[in-house]
């Protein structure tokens, strides 16, 4: 049984692919299980799934804890997640970035294949849609699945255009592969992914870090502890020059994490979700949308 | 991070870190609304968006103390707040405010929030207002718009979207012949404070319904939140308007109206009223809701006051 | 030890004036027969200013369950009552607030669940809260209601327990009888009872979020936590009985009460209105040189598992009085006294009798013919069925339950 973990971000479509990798391998007469992580996913938030694939019906029922592989639909969430937790000795990572990943957090050392997922996307798509990229390159290494089946599985989800357009892209991806890409040898980072700002309140229940508190009640601000920076694709850049600190956007972030200090905008970058609302509302167009790079 | 920044957090009413999807209309209610209540309140939510998305062990946003007890039961809730704040002394010093969403308000919640506006209850119960079930995944709820796609009322080839048009909630509470009732909309933040500023400072139940769009339920770029609200406003179909003992009806008017299609063709759940033949018919009667609307709150006159802000 | 005053007063009467004495700081109500008169003599004893209370009618038992959340995590003591289909429409917020941990007193006055609609009493209603995580005390009369009641407070308030308590009476049978009850002075209640003092409560003084979500890595530690809780409500019932009948010269038993148990060869368990018949039946029955003897379940939840078994001693059998029935299994205080004494160092044969169920009359021939039962299935070394329905018309059923 070959037992993979896919990560990325609410909207992302990890679930998506995670059914269509069992589809594909149904198709070419394997048994096989996807799942999501249960819980409410919020758009931009990190998301799992997981997919069992075996030659006979798939009968456990728990979460993929030490995947085979392991699939990155975001190349910013290595830094926040620990995305090869419990990856066997042997196992392989797959990520979708145009850079080489040996910069981020890594908890262990293991081979990760960047695929350029979202050039691809953008080629064929004009949308960052990265997974049937990433579905063709995990098949063309891994040869759990056809690039067949895949396509497949993507045309019968998506009858018409959109379908022969994620035929198309999972072909790339897959050629990608099969042109001599190589993975590259990441290794364990000194620095862990995923940590929390400290907690250093005086609370002793309901805080982070802090025995559970009875009657599960939650002291207040303890939020602060939950950054949500990472769920940003494009960062806010204030023009400190034309920003006249008006406070429109402070009003109308929705995230509370740009507030006017001395007549200028300024953005915490540990909460900010990258809306984009308060560059869409200045009026003196002093907020720039940067997308992020990791 | 910044120190400048990080030094204000402590006394921040409602903070970082909480888990809305990028560009929540509802955590921009939320933070005009607390704006006017200041410290000195006790906010009551029913199970919903705000609620999920606030309220994780052990993550809270909350700078205020605040009440999760069920889906339908949030004006009842507040109404036992309210009745144990008289009895310990705190009436008049700690206000109490319902912040629910539409699902918990016009449909699960109406029985409770009907009882508590009945019986008097000094409580301001206001309404995230993004028209449908978006914590269960965009359900239709009974205010959901006519016309508009969601999950339990897809267009289809037989079907056009929700067929019924929105719930007039604010009515209903007129109807029990409470003190204040007003519509607001995110886009005028500086009026929806002034809006909760004015309930607060009138004794018993008051009603507010705040127009929070959800750009995953509707459909809409992240960064677009407050121009679809501004334009909701602009066609007529979200009319702001408040009513009080001392002052009948006002309104915000409308200078300048929109055609609604200006709206709607910006947002997914109205996409499929463009894209096939015939679909005019539904096109105009949508238009004919905010027509009748104009008429209605007399959006269109001049001699009424209005709040531009 | 505190005097009392003795007189004539209806079981609802005298569960208003043991409420009225407890001091709530806020009564919800709705109306439901049987507790009706319960909350029509609140009401009029805040309208006559007897009683320092908001009084708010609900519009549900829904909203009157819920009202009492939002009044309990605001810091204040809390109270309503209710039956049948109010008790079920409660149950969302009943949940809630065991796990919670809010103190909020209730009196379920028992009566039969829709459908058919009817108003006999039988404990379908209060047991269906069996799992909910909260403490559900049963009283045999009006005297123990009244007592129990002011039990309530303080085991619910206890910062060890800090749970709602349920204290159900048998709705008709005591809600509506006339007779005579001791009640007590004000200052006498306020000595055994003293103020709330919440341990966790909503104030801008230092705010909290109360109703959290939680997810697979703790929820099961807040339902253990829960669970702890009502085990410890064990002792603390018992200490309160104790410390109640230190001040006021009543006990009716803490987790549970027995009667002519110690030699008994057959022992009759039950909850609730139907106790005193029992014990009048063991009486009799003892004169005829029967030995039978009577275990009352006081606290369904906790329920009393090491007391029961105690109590069981060497008996040959044990037949359990059951008003509430768990569709397609058998009754359900049967199934919990299996389950406790399926370790005891003497297991009896256990006869789970519906007697009582649907408000069917249990009178002296009813006992007799039960302990006859019990006694056969000494003689034959088994019980015939995990069910006995005491008191069946066959004869009205259609032929294919015949």
């Amino acid at each position: 049984m070959k037992e993979i973990r896919l990560h990325g971000r609410g909207g992302q479509g990890a679930v998506l692919a995670a059914e269509l990798m069992v589809v594909a391998a149904f198709e070419d007469g394997k048994y096989g299980q996807a799942f999501p992580a249960f819980g409410g996913e919020r758009r931009g938030a990190p998301v799992q799934a997981f997919v069992r694939l075996d030659a006979r019906p798939v009968r456990v029922r728990y979460r993929v804890n030490q995947p085979d592989h392991v699939i990155i639909l975001d190349r910013m969430l290595p830094n926040t997640v620990d995305v090869l937790s419990g990856l066997k000795p042997d196992g392989l990572a797959f990520m979708d970035s145009e850079k080489s990943p040996a910069t981020l957090l890594w908890s262990v050392d293991a081979p990760v294949y960047a695929v350029p997922a979202t050039r691809i996307a953008l080629e064929v798509f004009g949308q960052p849609f990265v997974n049937p990229a990433m579905l063709g390159a995990w098949a063309a290494v891994t040869r759990e699945v056809s690039l067949e089946a895949i396509q497949r599985a993507y045309q019968h989800r998506f009858p018409g255009s959109l379908g022969e357009k994620n035929s198309r892209a999972a072909q790339k991806g897959y050629d990608f592969i099969r042109a001599g890409a190589t993975p590259v040898q990441v290794k364990k980072s000194e620095q862990t992914p995923g940590g929390v700002i400290k907690w250093n309140r005086e609370e002793v229940a309901g805080v982070p870090g802090q025995p559970l508190h009875f009657a599960s009640v939650v002291a207040a601000r303890t939020s602060l502890a939950y950054p949500t920076g990472s769920w940003r694709y494009s960062r806010p850049v204030v023009d400190p020059a034309a920003c006249n600190g008006c406070g429109v956007c402070e009003t109308f972030c929705p995230d509370s994490s740009l507030m006017i200090v001395d007549k200028q905008a300024i953005v915490d970058y540990g909460f900010c979700k990258g809306c984009g609302i308060c560059a869409e509302e200045c009026a003196r167009n002093a907020i720039q949308m940067v997308i992020e790079e990791a | 991070m910044d120190e400048s920044i990080i030094s204000k957090y402590d006394e921040m009413l409602f903070t970082p870190g909480h888990r809305a999807c990028p560009g929540c209309g509802a955590s921009i209610a939320v933070r005009a609304i607390l704006e006017a209540t200041g410290p000195d309140v006790i906010v009551v939510s029913p199970t919903g968006c705000v609620e999920t998305f606030t309220a994780q062990y052990p993550y809270s946003p909350w700078g205020v103390p605040w009440l999760h007890v069920l889906f339908e039961n949030a004006a009842a809730v507040a109404s036992g707040v309210e009745a144990a704040l008289k009895k310990r002394g705190l009436a008049d010093k700690v206000k109490v405010i319902v912040i629910g969403g539409d699902g918990g308000t016009h449909d699960i919640g109406l029985g409770a929030l009907s009882g508590m506006m009945e019986r008097g209850h000094n409580v301001t119960y206001i309404c995230y207002d993004n028209e449908a079930y978006m914590n269960t995944g965009v359900q239709r709820s009974s205010a959901t718009p006519m016309g508009a796609s969601t999950m339990t009322s897809p267009a289809g080839t037989l079907a056009w979207g929700k067929e019924q048009p929105k719930k007039n909630l604010p009515a209903i509470a007129l109807a029990h012949g409470i003190p204040y009732v007003a519509t607001a909309s995110i886009a005028f933040p500086k009026d929806l404070t002034r809006k909760v500023k004015q309930a607060l400072a009138i004794k018993g139940p008051k009603y507010i319904e705040v127009h929070s769009p959800c750009p995953i339920g509707w459909g809409f770029d992240a960064a677009q939140t407050i121009e679809i609200a501004r334009l909701a406003v602009q066609t007529g179909l979200v009319p702001l308007y408040e009513v009080s003992e001392d002052q009948p009806l006002q309104v915000r008017k409308l200078p300048k109206r929109v055609p609604v299609v200006e709206y709607l063709r910006l947002q997914r759940r109205f996409r499929h009223l463009f894209e096939a033949e015939g679909r005019q018919a539904y096109l105009n009667l949508i238009q004919a809701i905010a027509d009748e609307n104009v008429i209605r709150y007399k959006l269109g006159e001049q001699n009424s006051e209005i709040d531009q802000n | 030890m505190a005097h009392g005053k003795l007189s004539v007063m209806e079981g609802s009467m005298a569960i208003a004036q043991a409420i009225k004495a407890c001091r709530p700081d806020v009564v919800s109500a709705y109306p439901i027969t049987p507790q009706t008169h319960i909350i029509e003599s609140l009401a009029q004893m805040v309208a006559n200013g007897e009683l320092d209370a908001e009084y708010i009618r609900a519009d549900s038992e829904f909203s009157a369950a819920s009202i009492l959340a939002g009044a309990s995590a605001t810091g204040v003591r809390a109270y309503t009552a209710s039956s049948s289909q109010g008790l079920l429409l409660m149950t969302e917020v009943i949940y809630y607030l065991a796990r919670t941990r809010l103190p909020v007193v209730f009196t379920g006055a028992n009566r039969q669940v829709t459908a058919p609609i009817g108003l006999q009493p039988d404990h379908q209603d209060t047991m269906s809260f069996r799992d909910a995580g909260i403490i559900e005390l049963y009283v045999e009369d009006v005297q123990e209601a009244y007592d129990t009641h002011l039990q309530a407070f303080k085991i619910a308030e206890d910062h060890d327990v800090l749970l709602p308590v349920m204290v159900c009476v048998d709705g008709f049978v005591l809600t509506h009888v006339y007779e005579p009850v001791k009640t007590f002075e004000q200052a006498d209640v306020d000595a055994f009872l003293p103020p709330y003092d919440p341990a966790h409560y909503m104030t801008p003084e230092k705010p909290m979020v109360f109703g959290s979500g939680t997810d697979d890595l703790n929820t099961m530690e807040f339902h253990y936590m829960n669970h702890q809780a009502v085990l410890r409500a064990r002792d603390k019932i018992e200490a309160v009985a104790r410390e109640y009948e230190a001040m006021f010269g009543h006990y009716h038993g803490g987790l549970i009460d027995t009667y002519a148990t110690e030699d008994a060869e057959v022992i009759l368990v039950a909850m609730g209105s139907v106790i005193g018949t029992l014990r009048e039946a063991v009486d009799i029955l003892r004169g005829e040189g029967v030995k039978v003897g009577l275990i009352k379940v006081r606290s369904f939840r906790p329920f009393p598992t090491e007391a029961l078994k105690q109590a069981v001693g060497r008996a040959g059998a044990v037949a359990v009085f059951d008003r509430a029935l768990s569709f397609g299994f058998q009754g359900v205080l049967a199934t919990d006294v299996k389950t406790a004494l399926y370790d005891a160092p003497h297991r009896p044969l256990v006869l789970g009798l519906m007697a009582g169920f649907g408000g069917r009359e249990v009178n002296l021939d009813t006992v007799r013919e039960i302990v006859q039962r019990a006694r056969r299935a000494l003689d034959a070394g088994r019980v015939p069925h995990e069910a006995e329905f005491i008191g069946l018309k066959t004869e009205t059923l259609p032929q294919v339950f015949v």
